[in-house]
Parts: C-alpha cells; structure tokens; sequence
C-alpha cells in the first residue's frame, strides 16, 4: 500500500467531514441527533489516527529512500498516475459524462444511439455494421426496458423546443 | 423445518418464479462472464428491478444471479488467465496452464462439477445451520443485534484491504451516508441541505452502482488491455467432469472450508478462494504438479467458492450482518422487498428463508447445465474488449440508478459517488466496509434506540452485549496488530 500525497489529501478531507457531520448534527432533535453524532466523533478520532499514521509510514518511507539514495519516488503506482494517464482519464471521465448530458439534451432514446454510436466509432472502433447493430438493438432493449418498468424520464430540451419528437423521445 | 422446506419448494416451483430464477441466473453467468465485474456490480444492477416485487420473486431473482457468478467466472480465469471476479483468481494458477496444454475443455469440466457440488453443499449446509441456529437467533434482542452489527462492521473494516484503520472508517462513512435523509426516531430530516431529492436518504441502488460499478467501467476503459482473440476450447469437458468426481473428496473438503470461511463476515471470496488452494496444494500426496496445471487446483477452489454462497447468507440472514457487498446489496434489496433480515427470518418469513435455500440449489444445477451446454458461446462473451462493453453497460446502469427514484438526482448521485468510488479504489481505500454501513445504518440506529428506550442505559451492561463488546474489542486490536494488508487478505468488493 502506497501512502502518496493525493492519499494524505483524501485522508483529511475523511476527518473535515466527520468533523462538519458531527457539529452539524448538533442542531437535531435528541432523538436524531445521537446516532449521527455518536458516528462523527468516532469517525473523526479515527480519522485522525488513520491520517497520523499514514502521515508516519511516508515520513519512514521518505527517510528510508532518501537513506538508499535509489531515487525510488514514493509517488509511484496507480494512486498516483502521471500526466498522460491524468488526460486519458478525463478522456474517458468526458465521454461517460456525455452521455447523461445527452440525455438532458435529446432524451433517452436519441442520446443511446447518439452515444453508442460516437463510442463505438470513435474510441473502440468498431466498423459501421456492428456500430449501427448494436445501437440499435441497445435502443429497441431500452425502450422494452422503460415498457415493462413504466419508466418515463423527464422531457428533454429538444422535446421542450420540438414537441412534435416526443413520440419518439 | 422439513416439512417447511418442502413447502418453500412448492411455493417456488411456481412457473413464474422459476421464470424469475431463471432470468437471475442468466444475468449472474453474462456477469461472472465478463472479466472486471462480479456479483456486487450484478445486484446492484438488478435491486432497482425488485421494487414492488413478490418477494419469493424477489429474492429468486436476486439469489439466482449472486449464486452462479462464481461457476461463470471460470471462463476468464481458464481462458483467458484474468479472473473473473474475485473469487476465481485461485483458479487460474493451473486452469490456465491446462488451457496453454490445450484442455481447456477439460478444466471447465472439471470446474463446473465442482461449483455445481460447492453450491449444493453450500445450500445444504445452510439449510442445517438454520435450523441449529434457530433457537439462538430467538434469544437475541434489540441490544445483541445492535453489538452484533457493529461486530459485522469491525470485522469488515478489519479484514479489509489496506489498513484496518481506513477499513473501519470507510464503515463509518457508511453508516454516516446512511443517516442521510429522515432520521426513523423522530421527524427530523438529516443532512439533506435543502434538497428535495434528499429527504428519502441516497437510494441503495445508486450508492452500490456508483460505488462499484463506476470504477469498474472507468478502469476497464483505462486498461484497454489486450486480450486474446483465442476462446479455443480444446480438451474433452466430460473428462473433466468425471475427473472432478475422481477426486470427490476434495471437492466435499474444500466445499466445507469454503462454506464455514463464508460465514465470517469479511472473508471474502479471494480468501476462500487462496486458502483452499493452498491446503488442496500442501496436502496433495501423488504427483503434486500445483501451477502448472494440475487438475486438482481449479477443483478445490472452484468448490469453494461457490460453497462460500451458502455460508454467507448465515450471518445475512439470520442477523442482517451482510459479509460483503455482494450481501450488503442484497440485504437491501430485502428489505426493499419488505424483509426483515433477523429472527423474523426464522419465525414469520421461515418459507422464504427456506425457498432461498432451494433457490441457492437449483440456480447452481440450471448453471452449471447451462455452462456445459453452452460453453463454446459463453466462452465468447469473454472475449468482448472493454471499449465495447463499457458504453453498453453504462446505459443499463443509468436506467437502473434512474429507476430508484426516477429523477435526475438518482443520475448526479451516481456520478457523484462514482467519482468517490473511484478516488477511494486508487487510494486503497476499501469501499465493502462503506457499503456494509450504509446498509447497517438504518437497522443499527433502531436497535439503540429501542435498546436505550426499552433498558435505559442498563443494555450496556448485559452478558451477551459485554461478550460481543469484548470480541469487537478483540477483532479491533488484531486489526491494527496487522497493519496494512498487503497480502491477498481482503473483503470481496465488486469482483
């Protein structure tokens, strides 16, 4: 287990949070309040134990590399990945972003051909015969989906713009 | 309870449960399929489905699918050497190998015989220990089963990946995620900071996807890894079938270890999976080929795994104390379905508990039917890149965070929490102990309250709460003698 700075970071966010919960819940009922304030000042006793330690164990890691002299950055691995992984993940963190912003745009059904089909091509480049086959089978599977469950997604801007489209949408 | 038992069987039998069941166990072979999921992300997919539901419905649905991943997960670990879910990594070190000498055929055989008669122990095991249990489980009040929850969630917390400490935290976060909403004591409504779609708390669906499934679907497209265009399955499937019968008695061995490890909450399906690979290794006799494709390695561990099942839902369902995600999600979906995971499992919903025994039975029988009769197409399914299962699955996981509340916060929360999910999985923080709190929470703070309003402060002081006060202690200090855990000592997540 690799203690990193971005670790360290997540670590004290935990304590603010059990500490903001537990204040906060001060201003419950009694009734309600015990359960969550019991929880946020266990949490952040905890916490600050688990960051102190963490907070230790780099401290000895730090001393123990600079003691080899290897130049073996502390910061390596997966919790810490340089800038190319940073950029394909907001690449990929975009695209799966798209697809709820789609939705709000075009509805359900435009945004799953949309989406799949822009995927499909762009990323995992599929030929066109797949790309098309399979958004539309995902299609017609999502709309006997919202059939049998009775779902019905909010009107989209274009169904808002174009009422016309709701029959589809 | 055999006369139950068989009543329970009646009830499901009926066409259209056994529809149910069967449907349950399609979607847990597609996920145990496909490498990068497992029985976590499968039920969160199918809870939002189960609202309304019968609950014999319900729950064949649901024990249907978590059941049989781990007789599907085979596929990858033999095929491809890329487990399928957690709980076959062991299997690989010699289902592999025998897939690079050309039987693959044979260690699929042989695996599927052995999670078919894992399972059936496992249910067996269950259906005992639930009748022996019964008089105990009657005894507890609310003030054990509140100590007994918090014990379920050391325990995890502990045994989790990392350390015990960010293990026993992210419990505690759960169960703060959990407070969410309307407090169930009073009318009061608790860190909803004004948003509507808050009142009703973070619906368990959305949590379980965005925790789990989330980071899955962005590590996958993240890896892009290269997987073999190659599914050749080579070797003769009913010789190994009839090698797994061969060795009999280390199948009904490893079944019994995986079935008792399965009721410790924490252990999860790599640790059953690791450790009845290494006792088949250690124990072995004749012709000791461990690792290089040795039929012996893909029986044990396959047998455990899927015994594991049945000793799993023992805490779960006799004291709402899930082990793992798997069954965290699952004890939500219960009481989605109206249950009430506790002693009224054995007393007034008994024909449930028990038709969740048979339906552990008979979705191993139709999988394992299933994998042999179909295993040339299945064998496929694993070969599906990341880049294309991905997109699609993101589709079905935002129509079944949708349907939890079906507004756009349900969407926003996914997004939300997987984004912390996927911060939390980097971090090697382990998220089954924040899951198993949130699920906890609810039941844990009825508990104290009942306890403290029936018994004042006086349930502090008895027997059985000091007892369980004493072995959470315990659990607690062994944790943070450990340390941070490096070896494959961890709770089953989403794999």
């Amino acid at each position: 287990m690799t203690i990193t700075r971005p670790r360290l970071f997540f670590d004290f966010a935990v304590v603010v949070l059990f500490a903001v919960a537990a204040w906060s819940s001060l201003d419950f009922a009694r009734l309600a309040r015990l359960f969550p304030l019991t929880v946020g000042v266990i949490g952040t006793l905890v916490g600050v134990a688990n960051l102190g330690l963490d907070a230790y164990r780099r401290k000895l890691k730090l001393a123990d590399t600079s003691e080899e002299g290897d130049g073996e950055s502390i910061e390596e691995g997966a919790a810490d990945p340089g800038p190319a992984s940073l950029s394909r993940l907001g690449y990929y963190v975009a695209w799966l972003l798209l697809y709820p912003a789609l939705i709000w745009v075009f509805g359900l059904n435009w945004a799953t051909v949309a989406f799949l089909v822009a995927f499909l091509r762009a990323d995992a480049r599929l030929p066109w015969r797949s790309t098309l086959a399979i958004s539309i089978a995902m299609s017609v599977f999502v709309n006997a989906a919202m059939q049998v469950l009775e779902l019905q997604w909010p009107t989209s801007v274009l169904s808002d713009v174009m009422p016309w489209s709701t029959g589809f949408l | 309870m055999l006369e139950g038992g068989l009543d329970a069987l009646q009830i499901l039998l009926d066409p259209s449960r056994m529809g149910w069941l069967a449907l349950g166990t399609f979607v847990g072979l597609c996920i145990g399929v496909l490498p990068g999921l497992g029985g976590t992300v499968g039920m969160s997919i199918l809870l939002p489905f189960v609202y309304g539901m019968d609950p014999f419905n319900g729950v064949a649905l649901l024990i249907g699918m978590a059941a049989v991943t781990h007789t599907s997960d085979t596929f990858p670990s033999v095929l491809l050497g890329v487990p399928g879910s957690a709980g076959s990594q062991a299997t690989i070190m010699d289902g592999y190998p025998l897939a690079q000498q050309g039987q693959a055929a044979r260690a699929l055989g042989a695996a599927f015989s052995a999670s078919l008669v894992g399972g059936l122990i496992g249910a067996v095991t269950l259906f005992f220990v639930l009748g022996m249990a019964r008089p105990l489980v009657l005894l507890l009040g609310s003030p054990e089963l509140f100590m007994l929850a918090l014990l379920g969630l050391s325990m995890v917390g502990v045994l989790s990946k990392g350390s015990a400490l960010s293990g026993t935290l992210a419990g505690f976060l759960g169960l703060l995620l959990g407070s969410v909403g309307a407090a169930p004591a009073t009318p009061e409504y608790r860190f909803t900071f004004g948003a509507l779609y808050l009142y009703d708390g973070i619906p368990l669906a959305v949590l379980a996807l965005g925790l789990f499934a989330l980071p899955e679907m962005i590590d996958l497209l993240l890896s892009r890894s290269k997987i073999s265009e190659r599914a050749a399955l080579s070797g003769s499937l009913w010789g190994g079938v009839r090698e797994a019968f061969q060795h009999r008695w280390l199948m009904l061995r490893s079944a019994m270890m995986g079935c008792a490890l399965g009721m410790v909450p924490g252990v999860g399906g790599s640790v059953v999976d690791w450790i009845t690979y290494g006792i088949a290794a250690q124990t072995s006799r004749t012709d000791n080929r461990f690792g290089e494709g040795d039929i012996r390695g893909v029986i044990a561990p396959e047998s455990a795994n899927n015994a594991k099942e049945g000793g799993t839902l023992v805490p779960t369902l006799l004291f709402g104390i899930p082990g793992s995600g798997t069954t965290a999600v699952l004890l939500g979906g219960m009481m989605l379905l109206g249950l009430q995971p506790g002693p009224t499992m054995l007393t007034t919903n008994l024909d449930i508990t028990l038709a969740t025994v048979w339906t552990l039975s008979i979705a191993n029988v139709l999988a394992v039917i299933a994998c042999l009769a179909l295993a040339p197409a299945v064998a496929r399914l694993s070969l599906i890149r990341g880049q294309v299962l991905v997109p699609l699955l993101l589709v079905i996981m935002v129509m079944a965070a949708y349907q939890s509340s079906r507004g756009w916060g349900d969407i926003v929360t996914f997004f939300a929490i997987g984004a912390v999910g996927w911060i939390m999985k980097r971090l090697d923080w382990p998220r089954a102990p924040m899951l198993i709190g949130f699920v906890l929470a609810l039941p844990a703070e009825r508990y104290l309250h009942i306890s403290i309003s029936r018994y004042g402060a006086d349930w502090l002081m008895r027997p059985s709460v000091l007892v369980i006060g004493a072995l959470i202690a315990a659990v607690m200090a062994f944790g943070f003698k450990k340390g941070p855990s490096a070896a494959p000592v961890q709770v089953e997540t989403q794999r």
